[in-house]
Formats: C-alpha cells, structure tokens, sequence
C-alpha cells in the first residue's frame, strides 16, 4: 500500500448532497458524524465544498431537476473520487422511481461505490457503509486510474445554466 | 365566531353578486366563491381594508373541465380565508396579484408550472419547480395524461438533453 492510498484511507473526507430526499437520510447522516455515533474517529469529516471531499455521499431520489447539479459536483471533485448512496431513494428511486419528475437511483446517473439501505438507514448502518468503503479504498482496484471515470467525464459536458 | 361573520358581512357588501357563496365550516376558517373577474378587486380589499396582510400560499385543482384556483389568505388573527374560483382549461388566464402582494410571485409561478394557469401581467412565468428542458405546454398536475404517457413525454426526453 502506497503512501497516498494509506493516507485517503485514514482521511477520506465527504461532501453530502440531497438530490430531492425528504432530509431523513440527511438528519441520520448528520447524527453518525456528530459525537454520539462519531464517524469523525475514522478521521471521516464533512466538507463544505466538493473540491477538498473523496467521497460524494448522495441521499435521495435523483430528480431532473438536480441532475446536472448532481453531474456538476461529482465533476468538481478531485480524483480519485468515491460515491456512496445512503438510503433507499438513493439507492433506486424507492416508491419515487416512476414518478414524472424522478430519473431514479444515484447508480442511473454514475457508478455507486456502496450502497447504505434503509428509510432511513441507522447511523450504525451508514458507519458500516463507509467503513466498508474505506476497506475498498483500502484494498480495491486504483479508482483514479480506472477508465470509467475519465469517460464518465466525457459523457457529461460542462452546462452554462447551472 | 363574531369576527368571521363581521369578515363575510363587509365581504358581501364589497362584492355583491360577484361573490358566488361563503361558508364559515367552523371557527377561524373562511371558505368564499367569486367570479374570476374581480379577483384584483377582492385581494385588494382583503388584503388592504380587511387585514388578510399574509398570502400563505395559492393552489390549484383539476375539476375535469376546468381548473379550480385557491387563494389561502391569512388575517392577522389567525382567520384562514380560502378565495376560489374557476377557470376553463382552454383559456387559463387569470390576472396576477404580484403588484397587490409582491410575495405572490412565487406562488403563481408554481401554479402556472403544474398546472398551466396564465397570470397575465405576471413579471416573468420562467419554470420554477419544473426542470429547464420541460417541453412547453404540458402541466404534470393535469389529469389529461395517465402516469405513463406523461413519463414518456417528459422525463425520457428531458433525460436525454440534459445529459
């Protein structure tokens, strides 16, 4: 193990972004990296902004009204990046996915690294969720090097509107 | 309930005949009919001479034939008054209230997106729930489209030009 792969996953910062959740998923995210449930001793920490996080942690139904913001984030953030679907919505859409708004679960839009199920899932399960997503960083393949992403990038152009 | 007759009382003198039918269901809770052609008229007076100072929001319904508009007024103390009318869906025009009530601008644009409802003299009627790539004329509150039709009009193709 390198020095900067030992270093992300003793690190690994997140951006949050609700795609059009009810905030469920956003309360029990925010209780798992408050003290009681203390996902910041994994050195786990909320950004602010999507250029200084590794992993995007994405709750809700993706609907076409936040697509593109969604595609904006994930291209503004740096290499090597990682996403986790917390909850059912964002995991598929949920009772949403035939709605005329919805486009559906995270995984429509681009690859999902780890999925956290449940309405809304525990903060147990969402500390197990990035601890098993740490250990793919930890062990996986190099994601920055992986050809999906950089294609990925193509597959959405930059928009002026949003 | 001594307030809420004073209101329906100076109410139905204003607007005589305009005003189609008023109800007081039970305490605090107003719910009145007017023709369409003096709404201006009727938001002025409740909102300046009457005190309904807050518009909580404005709503619509589809009757089948025709589009129900709802105005939810507030009174100072704590009175809800409902103002409705209807208008026909080949003709949706309704005259705006945002020189009346500024704070109106958002609630008739949401209408106009899900519905369809034209605000005339409305300062801009651009989507404002619905995405940018919204194909023009079709309002997903409408019961014209079954669920189906509807997802293939829009979010198909809306998906596909976003990305």
């Amino acid at each position: 193990m390198n020095l900067f792969r030992w270093a992300r996953t003793k690190s690994p910062w997140i951006i949050h972004f609700n795609t059009g959740g009810c905030n469920g998923c956003d309360i029990e995210l925010v209780a798992a990296l408050t003290p009681r449930f203390d996902l910041e001793r994994f050195g786990i920490i909320l950004k602010g902004s999507p250029r200084h996080a590794d992993i995007l942690a994405v709750t809700g139904p993706v609907t076409l009204q936040v697509k593109n913001r969604l595609v904006r984030i994930y291209e503004q953030m740096p290499e090597p990046k990682h996403v986790i679907a917390i909850g059912t919505c964002a995991i598929s859409g949920a009772p949403f996915n035939e709605c005329y708004n919805v486009h559906g679960g995270i995984d429509t839009v681009f690859k999902v690294d780890a999925y956290v199920p449940g309405c809304p899932p525990r903060p147990e399960a969402i500390i197990d969720g990035m601890i098993k997503l740490t250990q793919e960083i930890k062990e996986g393949e190099e994601h920055g090097k992986r050809e999906r992403n950089s294609k990925e990038t193509e597959e959405f152009p930059r928009r002026e509107s949003c | 309930m001594e307030k809420e007759k004073e209101i329906v009382k100076r109410l139905k003198s204003f607007l005589g005949e305009n005003l189609v039918k008023v109800t007081i269901p039970r305490e605090r809770r107003i719910f009145s009919y007017i023709r369409k052609e003096v709404l201006r008229e009727a938001v002025n007076y409740l909102v300046n001479v009457l005190r309904f100072k807050h518009i909580s929001t404005i709503t619509g319904v589809d009757l089948g034939g025709e589009i129900e508009v709802i105005y939810h007024l507030a009174y100072e103390g704590s009175i809800l008054l409902s103002l409705r009318f209807t208008v026909s869906k080949e003709k949706p025009n309704v005259p705006t209230i945002t020189d009346i009530v500024s704070g109106a601008v958002l609630y008739e644009r949401e209408v106009h997106d899900f519905l369809g409802v034209k605000f005339d003299g409305h300062p801009d009627l651009s989507p404002l729930m619905l995405p940018e790539e919204w194909p023009q004329g079709v309002y997903p509150l409408r019961k014209e489209h079954k669920l189906e039709e509807l997802k293939e009009m829009t979010s198909k193709k809306v998906g596909e030009k976003m990305l």
